[in-house]
Parts: structure tokens; C-alpha cells; sequence
């Protein structure tokens, strides 16, 4: 007797020569078969101009395909990076010796996103089309996502912005701007409701912000991250196998969000 | 599937991102349609394929084939999603198999319709939907449908047969009749 499943897989074109061969004996001389196969093939073709979904979202990248585009090759994402880094530290030349070239600063003006009131989605798919989110430490190993970028407010603080969403909606925050000259470990630096672990390479100072991860799963993430940023500033790619275990680790001692 | 990683920089890697880019394109409208058959609602698929896309977008080492490139897409998006519903939402019990009732059979092919297809699709569970929409709307082979869903080919095949015979359940206890059946009754 043929099987349901066999039915479907010879109307999909699943089945080698031989069970094909077998399978239109089988219909020559079994009406209810046959009827079941008519029955299926024409489900199929009915499913299938069901298809074309209305109202599809943009695509991400709006260029056209043929169109000649930027091709991210590495000495051009350096380049990139490196023109980003130049701008603001210039950014912050202009603003002078007034100008809070903080994190505390940053996370100030940040507050708004990192309180989940911020529109987001925008930003990151513009990075993402400019094939830019290489520039920024992946930790989607954490369950943590680039959903923001700002290179706007925080940049005229002296330093760049990306925002981080957990799948139970914890937003961490990473800024990065010119440093003082001294190097420093991750040292928090909470303000208020945000909690902030701030360090610095010399050149370039980090802070990790989130009001509603807890301390403890933001000390795992800072000292991943710590070494994903060294990766990218030192132009290699951050998301190797070393730095992804931790990061899983750092999932799973995952301590719910507070807000 | 063996991978060779690549200079994750280089013009290599650039090549990739573009076939990863292009085939994006190409499949957009069927991620849509595979992104709201695992969601059931617009605006979380919305979000879910647009978060697939940069996912994919930034990915160090995609396939190199164009056709591993596509089921890779839709693997991308079906995780994103599990995680998003901590996968249990999508653990389904596989049952033993199944037979439709012998004898006499019982489904009327007229109203096997477009109309009546697309209700009974909206009816059924997201596993019966998700394997219809990646077999019969996004054209996967069964074996590349396993590889989306990190399946044996032979459980895709019971999966879907049992999905197909939802379906016509759904369609026979819809309240919706195809015109030409209409007509005919006239």
C-alpha cells in the first residue's frame, strides 16, 4: 500500500526512478490513489498562488543590484574607521576645553534610548546597507543585537554610540571616544539609575551603560568586550571562536533585566 | 556543510557579502512570507526579517553557494526567531504517522481554491504553516527545507504530509466557497 508521506513526496518530485515507476503502477490501478494524488497536486498549485505576501517590507539595502557600489575590502574599513575616530577627536577639538568628553556625558545624553523610549531600526539598517556593522563588536553570542547607532549627540560629546537589545529587552549601551592619554581597567562609574563601566586603552576611552541589565551580567559583558574592542582596534575581526565562549557564558549566567 | 573560512576582509569576503546581499534581495519576498508564517502578524515580521537581514548582512563567513546562500537566509531568520521565543513555542511533538480515513475519500478537490487555500493557511499551526511555506511557497527542496530546519530529510517529509492534510481539514471546515463551485450550483 502506498503511504501518505510517498503521496506527497511523488507530487513534490522526491522520489527516485524507481519509486516513481512503482508509484504510477500504483495509480493505474487504484482509483482512490489516484484521486489522493489529484487531490494533493492540485492543493499544491493552489498554495502556490497564495504566494507574493502584500505590503512587503523594504528591502534593507536600496541600491540596485548592477549598481556600482562601496565594497567593504579591509583596507577600506580601516580606512573608515580610522576617518571616524579622526572626526570626532576632531569633533572634540572644536568643542574646546569645555566640551564633556565623557561617558557620563554620553550617558546622559543616551538616557533616552537607553530608557527604551527611543524609536530605533533606522540607524542600524543604514550601517548595515553601508556594510558598516563590522565596525561595531557582534555580541549576538550574548543575545545581544545592534538595534542603534548614533553618531549625532553622543558624537558631539566626543565619542560614538551603539545600542544593544537582549531578546527580554535589556539595552546596553557601548560609547567609545577620544581618551585622556592614561589607560585604566573597567571601572564602574554609575550615575544615578545607569550603570556604567568606563576603561581606556589611552588613545580611546569605552563605557558599557544599561539601566536595565544588573551589575553583575554587565561586569561579564564588559570583560568580553573589553577584548572584542581590542580585536576591532587592533583590525581583526572581533567575532573569533576565543572571544564567542565567553560571550555564550555570559548568556547563560544571564540575570534577568531590572526595567 | 563545510565552510572554508575566508579572508574575513578582503575582496574575498567583499564577493560574499555581495552574493549574500543579492540573494537577500532575490528571496525578500519569500523571507516576508516565511518571517509572518513564523510570527502570524505583520509587524513582528516586519521586525524579524529586517533584524535576519543584518544578522546576515554582518555575517563573517556565509555559504559560497548560491543556493546554500538562500536556505542559509531562511535558517538565519528561523533562528533569530526561536530565540526570540526561547524555543519553546516551537517544540512540537513528532508524532507517529498518519493516514488519511481509508475508503472513500473524503476531500472535495473543488473547493481546493486559492481563497479557501490561503484561509486554510491562516488557520493552521505554525509548524504545519512554516513547512508548507518553505516546501510550497519558498520552492525548497525537502532536503534543503532539513537544513533550514535542522531536521532529517524523512521527518520534513512526514512534517509536511501531515501539514498538507491539516490544511485540507482546515479548507473543509471553512465557511468560504469558491465562485466557480458557486456557479455551478446554480
Amino acid at each position: 500500500m502506498v503511504g501518505w508521506d510517498e503521496i506527497n513526496a511523488y507530487v513534490d518530485g522526491e522520489l527516485d526512478a524507481d519509486d516513481i515507476a512503482r508509484m504510477a503502477a500504483a495509480i493505474a490501478g487504484d482509483a482512490s490513489l489516484a484521486a489522493r494524488v489529484a487531490t494533493i497536486a492540485r492543493l499544491k498549485a493552489a498554495t502556490v498562488a497564495t504566494a507574493r505576501p502584500r505590503e512587503v517590507p523594504p528591502h534593507p539595502v536600496g541600491k540596485a543590484p548592477t549598481e556600482r557600489r562601496w565594497r567593504p575590502s579591509w583596507k577600506r574599513l580601516a580606512l573608515a574607521a580610522s576617518l571616524a575616530l579622526l572626526i570626532l577627536a576632531g569633533g572634540v577639538a572644536r568643542l574646546g576645553q569645555s566640551a564633556a568628553v565623557d561617558p557620563i556625558a554620553a550617558a546622559a545624553i543616551e538616557q533616552v534610548w537607553l530608557s527604551g523610549t527611543a524609536s530605533e531600526g533606522r540607524a542600524v539598517l543604514e550601517v548595515a546597507a553601508a556594510g558598516r556593522t563590522h565596525l561595531f563588536p557582534d555580541l549576538s553570542a550574548a543575545d545581544l543585537h545592534l538595534h542603534y547607532v548614533s553618531f549625532g549627540p553622543a558624537g558631539q560629546a566626543g565619542g560614538a554610540f551603539a545600542g544593544y537589545v537582549g531578546p527580554n529587552g535589556c539595552r546596553l549601551g557601548l560609547w567609545w571616544g577620544p581618551g585622556q592619554g592614561e589607560t585604566y581597567p573597567p571601572t564602574p562609574r554609575d550615575v544615578g539609575s545607569v550603570r556604567i563601566r568606563a576603561w581606556s586603552d589611552g588613545p580611546r576611552t569605552f563605557a558599557l551603560m544599561s539601566r536595565s541589565m544588573g551589575g553583575e551580567r554587565l561586569d561579564h559583558v564588559t570583560a568580553l568586550v573589553t577584548a572584542l574592542v581590542a580585536d576591532l582596534t587592533r583590525r581583526t575581526r572581533p567575532d573569533d571562536e576565543r572571544a564567542r565562549s565567553p560571550l555564550y557564558a555570559a548568556a547563560r549566567a544571564r540575570i534577568p533585566c531590572l526595567g | 556543510m563545510v565552510r572554508s573560512r575566508i579572508d574575513p576582509v578582503g575582496e574575498g569576503y567583499a564577493a560574499l557579502r555581495d552574493l549574500v546581499e543579492q540573494c537577500l534581495r532575490e528571496s525578500w519576498g519569500q523571507l516576508y512570507g516565511y518571517a509572518l508564517s513564523l510570527c502570524g502578524e505583520p509587524d513582528t515580521a516586519r521586525d524579524l526579517i529586517q533584524a535576519s537581514a543584518v544578522k546576515a548582512l554582518g555575517t563573517a563567513s556565509p555559504p559560497r553557494e548560491r543556493r546554500a546562500v538562500r536556505a542559509w537566509l531562511f535558517r538565519v531568520m528561523r533562528n533569530d526567531w526561536i530565540d526570540r521565543t526561547r524555543r519553546s513555542a516551537v517544540r512540537r511533538a513528532e508524532a507517529g504517522p498518519i493516514e488519511p480515513a481509508l475508503g472513500v475519500w473524503a476531500y472535495e478537490d473543488a473547493r481546493i481554491a486559492e481563497i479557501t487555500v490561503r484561509q486554510g493557511l491562516a488557520r493552521l499551526e505554525a509548524g504545519h504553516r512554516e513547512i508548507i511555506e518553505l516546501v510550497d511557497l519558498a520552492g525548497f527542496r525537502y532536503a534543503e527545507a532539513a537544513e533550514v530546519l535542522n531536521l532529517p530529510v524523512g521527518t520534513v517529509m512526514s512534517r509536511l504530509s501531515r501539514a498538507r492534510l491539516a490544511l485540507l481539514d482546515a479548507i473543509e471546515g471553512s465557511q468560504v466557497t469558491p465562485l466557480e463551485r458557486r456557479r455551478g450550483m446554480r
